[in-house]
C-alpha cells in the first residue's frame, strides 16, 4: 500500500513495450529499461504479441533490479498472448502484475 | 572463400544436404497433393524444412532462415491439426517449397538474384493461412525466426500417439516421464532459435510442467547484452523414449546444456548406463569434424564459427563426429542412434576422385588384356598356370570395373524430383490442370548421364503440357477428365536406361505436322510417309508447331534440341502417338559414358570402333549392290533402299584419293543411323568383333577430330579411334564421295 501511495505522490514512468519482443528487440529493451533505473516504472504490455527468451530474461532481470530497490516496477495491461507466453516459459505473470495497481 | 576453407567446405556440404532435404520435401508435399500423404508426410516435410533452417542459421543465411521459419510454422499448424491440410494448404506448401529452393539456390550462388516479390507473396500467403487474415509484408513485419508471433500461443498439450512410436526394446524409455533441464547458450539465440519453440515442442509430447530457474540471472544493471542465464526445468509426464526428446533439440544441441533424467527409472535395457545425459557442448572435436569434410582439417576455424560449425558438422557428418573425448555417459547428441546409424551407411566422395579411380581401373583392364594377349602369343597352353591365373585376373578386373562404375551410378530421382515444380509452373502458365506421375525413380544410371538428363526431360514435359494436353474444355469435350496426366518413367532395358515421357492428351496432329513440314520444305508435298515417320518429323531441326513463340515451349528450337542432347549422350529417342489418346516419348540412353560397346573394324590399315548404338546391320555387298550417282557419290542397296556409302578410310584421310574401280568386292558395309534417323553405310575392310571399351577423351588429351568422338586402347595396346557416326554421315554428304570400291566381277 505504501508503495502505491508513494507512486501516486511521485512521477511514475510508463513505458510501452514494443509489439515484438524477440531476440532482435532485446538490446533496445535492455537499454530502455536501464535508462529508467532509479524511478518507478510501469511497463505497458498492451501491444505485445510475442515474447522471446532474451526479452523475458531482461524483464526478469529488471524485476529483480527493481525488487532490490525502493522503486516500483510492474506490468500492466498484458495481452493474452503475453500472459500465455509468460506461462509457457514457466514465469508467473502475476508476479509482475501484483504490483500493477497504478492504472 | 577458398575451396580449402574448412568453413566453406562444411557450407558446401550443407548445400548438398539441402538438395536431399528438398527432395524429401518435394516427395512428401507431392504425396499430399495426390492425397497419398498422411500425418507422417507432413511430419517428414516439416523435418526437412526444419533441418534446412537449422543449417542455414549456422551459416548466417538470414533470409533463408526467415523464409524457412514461416514455412515451418505453417506446417507446424498443419501437423498439429490446428489448420486443415486442405487443397489450399497443399498449394501453399508447393509454392513455399519452390521459393525455399530458390532461396537455397541464391544462397549457393546458383541464381543471380532472389525474387523478393514472390518470396514476400508466399510469406504473406502462409502468414494469412496461419493467422487467418492478411498480414503486411513490409520489411519491418517480415517474419523472423525469433519472432514467436508466428507461432501459436495456445500451448495446449497434444496427445501423442504412442502406438505409432517404434519403441525399440533397447532404447531408453522412461517409465513415467522425464525431467528435462535445458539451458540455452547465447549462441542459440544468435542462430535464430528460440527456447519458447523448443518448450512448445516438448509440450506436444505430453503434459508438461515448466519451471524457470533464474538463480543465475544477474540484476538488470549487471546483465550483459550477450548473455544467457535462464534455465528451464520441464517435467514431461509421458513414458517416452529418450530419442523423442533429444530429437527436438537436434539442431541446437551444441548451443545449449541439456540433461534428461527419467522419472520412475528406465523401462528397458541399458544397465550400467547413467540415466542422465548431457549434450557434449564443449567436447565436440571440431578439427576432427572438419577433417571429415575437408582435406585441410588443420586449418583454423574462423573466430566465432565454432559453435555453428559444431552443430553443422555434427548434423552433417555424424558418423565421424564425436571424438574419443566424448564422455561415455553422453548419449548421442539429439538425433539419436537411429539417425547416426542411417548416416553411417553412406559417405560423400568428390566426383573427381571417383573419376580418377575409374580411369585407373580402365587402365588396369587394358593392361590385363594386353598381358593376356602377350601370354597367348607366347604359345602357353590353355591349362598353364599363367593362363589360368590371367583368367582369374580378368574376372577380378571386370568385377572391379563393374563395382567402380556402380559407385558413379545414381538414381534418376534427383532429376525426377525437379519436375513437379516444372509441371506446376507450366500448368499455371497454360491454365491447364496437370497431374504428374513418376515411376522408377530409383533406376540408377551414371552420374554424368543423370546430370545431363534434366534438360531433355524438361523440354519434353514442357512440350507435353503445352502441345500435348488439351485444356479443360477440350478434355471434357473429348470425354476425358479435366486433369491431364503426364507420366515420367525410368527403367532398365537391355543394358540401357529408358526414360519415357507420356501424356494422355490429343496426340500428334499428323495432318498439321505434315503440312508444316511441307511448308518448310522439310519433305516433298507428295512424300509418302508412314505414321511413325510423320510423327518423327517433329525432331527435324527448326520444326515447331507452335503458332506463336511462347515462354513455354514454342521457342522455335523444338524437339531437335532434345534429340541432339540425347544423341550427345549416345542415346536415341523415339515417339509413338495415338490421335486423341496421347503420345509417348521414349529415350534410350547408355548406363554410362565411361565405357562403350562397339564394333571393332579395320579400315585403311587403322583399327576403329563403331558405337554399337548406331549400328543397324552389317553385310557383305554383292555385285550390283553398289551404284554410282552420276560421276560422284556412291550408294548401296539395302533392303530395297539405296543408302549413301561412305568410305571411312577415304573420308578420314587414311587412304589415298580416288583410284579407278576394280572388279572384286573386298569390304563390308555397316549400316548406321544417326540420331536424326538418317541412315548410311560405312565401308570398312574387315570386322574384328564386338567389345566393350574404356573411353578416352581425344579432346582433352589431343584435340577434337572431325568424324572421331573419342579413342580407346585395345587389348593389344593399339589405340582405336571411336567413330562419330553423325559427323561421318554429315561429312559424307558434304564431300563428293569419289571412293574406290572394289567391285566383284
Amino acid at each position: 500500500m505504501g508503495r502505491v501511495l508513494r507512486e501516486k505522490a511521485k512521477l511514475v514512468t510508463h513505458f510501452t513495450l514494443p509489439t515484438t519482443l524477440d531476440t532482435r528487440a532485446a538490446p533496445d529493451l535492455l537499454e530502455a529499461l536501464r535508462a529508467h533505473q532509479g524511478q518507478d516504472l510501469i511497463l505497458d504490455a498492451s501491444k505485445v504479441d510475442s515474447l522471446g527468451g532474451l526479452c523475458l530474461q531482461i524483464l526478469l532481470a529488471a524485476k529483480a533490479e527493481w525488487g532490490s530497490s525502493p522503486f516500483h516496477f510492474s506490468v500492466e495491461n498484458p495481452t493474452p498472448v503475453f500472459c500465455e507466453q509468460m506461462g509457457a516459459f514457466g514465469a508467473a505473470i502475476e508476479e509482475f502484475c501484483l504490483q500493477g495497481a497504478a492504472q | 572463400m577458398s575451396a580449402d576453407d574448412p568453413f566453406e567446405a562444411i557450407k558446401q556440404t550443407f548445400f548438398l544436404e539441402c538438395e536431399e532435404l528438398l527432395t524429401d520435401l518435394e516427395t512428401n508435399v507431392t504425396a499430399l497433393t495426390f492425397g497419398d500423404g498422411d500425418g507422417e508426410a507432413i511430419n517428414a516435410a516439416f523435418r526437412a524444412v526444419h533441418s534446412i533452417k537449422g543449417g542455414a542459421g549456422a551459416f548466417g543465411l538470414e533470409e533463408l532462415v526467415r523464409f524457412a521459419h514461416v514455412f515451418e510454422t505453417f506446417m507446424d499448424e498443419l501437423r498439429s491439426g490446428r489448420k486443415p491440410c486442405d487443397d489450399q494448404a497443399v498449394r501453399a506448401m508447393l509454392h513455399a517449397s519452390d521459393v525455399l529452393a530458390d532461396h537455397i539456390s541464391f544462397a549457393r550462388g546458383l541464381i543471380p538474384a532472389m525474387d523478393e516479390e514472390r518470396s514476400n507473396t508466399v510469406i504473406n500467403d502462409l502468414r494469412e493461412l496461419i493467422h487467418g487474415g492478411s498480414v503486411s509484408t513490409t520489411p519491418d513485419n517480415d517474419p523472423d525466426p525469433t519472432d514467436p508471433s508466428l507461432e501459436a500461443f495456445d500451448f495446449k498439450p497434444v496427445m501423442f500417439d504412442f502406438g505409432a512410436l517404434p519403441l525399440d526394446s533397447k532404447t531408453e524409455t522412461a517409465a513415467d516421464g522425464w525431467i528435462i533441464e535445458f539451458k540455452p547458450h547465447f549462441r542459440l539465440y544468435e542462430t535464430g532459435n528460440e527456447p519458447s519453440l523448443l518448450l512448445r515442442e516438448l509440450a506436444r509430447l505430453g503434459p508438461t510442467s515448466v519451471t524457470i530457474d533464474t538463480s543465475e540471472l544477474p540484476v538488470l544493471s549487471n546483465l550483459p547484452e550477450a548473455g544467457s542465464y535462464l534455465k528451464w526445468v520441464v517435467e514431461l509426464q509421458a513414458p517416452l523414449d529418450r530419442h523423442a526428446i533429444t530429437e527436438i533439440f537436434e539442431f541446437v544441441d551444441s548451443e545449449c546444456d541439456l540433461n534428461l533424467t527419467p522419472i520412475g527409472g528406465l523401462t528397458s535395457g541399458l544397465a550400467g548406463v547413467q540415466e542422465t545425459s548431457s549434450v557434449p557442448v564443449d567436447t565436440v572435436d571440431i578439427a576432427a569434424l572438419l577433417a571429415a569434410v575437408s582435406e585441410d582439417g588443420a586449418k583454423p576455424v574462423p573466430a566465432g564459427a565454432a559453435p555453428a560449425l559444431a552443430e553443422q558438422a555434427d548434423s552433417l557428418v555424424p558418423s565421424v563426429a564425436v571424438s574419443n573425448d566424448t564422455p561415455k555417459t553422453v548419449t548421442a547428441p539429439a538425433g539419436g542412434a537411429k539417425q547416426v546409424a542411417a548416416t553411417q551407411a553412406s559417405i560423400r566422395v568428390d566426383l573427381d576422385r571417383i573419376d580418377k579411380l575409374i580411369n585407373v581401373v580402365g587402365e588396369l583392364v587394358i593392361q590385363q588384356a594386353m598381358l593376356a594377349q602377350s601370354v597367348t602369343e607366347c604359345g602357353l597352353t590353355v591349362d598353364s598356370s599363367v593362363k589360368l591365373g590371367l583368367d582369374d585376373l580378368e574376372l577380378l578386373s571386370r568385377e572391379i570395373q563393374d563395382s567402380v562404375m556402380a559407385i558413379r551410378a545414381q538414381p534418376v530421382k534427383s532429376v525426377f524430383q525437379r519436375m513437379p515444380r516444372l509441371v506446376r509452373e507450366v500448368a499455371e502458365m497454360t491454365g491447364k490442370s496437370v497431374r504428374l506421375v513418376t515411376e522408377g525413380e530409383g533406376t540408377e544410371v551414371d552420374k554424368t548421364v543423370v546430370d545431363r538428363l534434366a534438360e531433355p526431360i524438361t523440354h519434353m514435359i514442357r512440350n507435353a503440357i503445352d502441345h500435348g494436353l488439351e485444356d479443360a474444355q477440350g478434355r471434357m469435350e473429348a470425354g476425358k477428365s479435366k486433369e491431364g496426366t503426364i507420366k515420367l518413367a525410368a527403367l532398365h532395358r537391355s543394358g540401357h536406361i529408358v526414360i519415357e515421357v507420356s501424356d494422355d492428351g490429343r496426340g500428334i496432329n499428323r495432318e498439321r505436322v505434315r503440312k508444316i513440314a511441307v511448308e518448310r520444305g522439310l519433305i516433298a508435298h507428295d512424300a509418302n510417309l508412314t505414321n511413325e515417320e510423320t510423327d518423327n518429323l517433329i525432331f527435324l531441326p527448326g520444326f515447331s508447331t507452335a503458332d506463336a513463340v511462347s515462354d513455354i515451349s514454342g521457342r522455335g528450337v523444338g524437339m531437335d534440341v532434345v534429340r541432339r542432347s540425347i544423341q550427345q549422350l549416345g542415346g536415341r529417342i523415339s515417339i509413338a502417338s495415338q490421335p486423341g489418346k496421347g503420345s509417348v516419348f521414349t529415350m534410350s540412353l547408355p548406363l554410362t559414358l565411361a565405357v562403350q560397346d562397339g564394333m571393332v573394324v579395320r579400315s585403311g590399315g587403322q583399327t576403329l570402333l563403331a558405337p554399337l548404338t548406331a549400328v543397324i546391320e552389317s553385310f557383305t555387298p554383292k555385285v550390283g549392290d553398289l551404284h554410282r550417282i552420276g560421276s560422284g557419290d556412291w550408294v548401296i542397296r539395302f533392303r530395297d533402299r539405296f543408302l549413301p556409302l561412305i568410305n571411312i578410310a577415304r573420308i578420314l584421310g587414311f587412304e589415298e584419293a580416288d583410284k579407278s574401280e576394280v572388279d572384286d568386292i573386298q569390304g563390308i558395309a555397316i549400316v548406321v543411323e544417326n540420331e536424326a534417323g538418317s541412315q548410311a553405310a560405312l565401308w570398312v575392310d574387315t570386322i574384328q568383333g564386338q567389345r566393350q571399351v574404356v573411353i578416352k577423351s581425344l579432346e582433352s588429351n589431343y584435340r577434337k577430330v572431325v568424324g572421331i568422338s573419342a579413342a580407346t586402347i585395345l587389348g593389344d595396346g593399339r589405340v582405336a579411334l571411336i567413330l562419330d557416326v553423325d559427323a561421318l554421315i554429315a561429312l559424307g554428304r558434304q564431300q563428293a564421295n569419289h571412293v574406290n570400291f572394289k567391285l566383284a566381277s
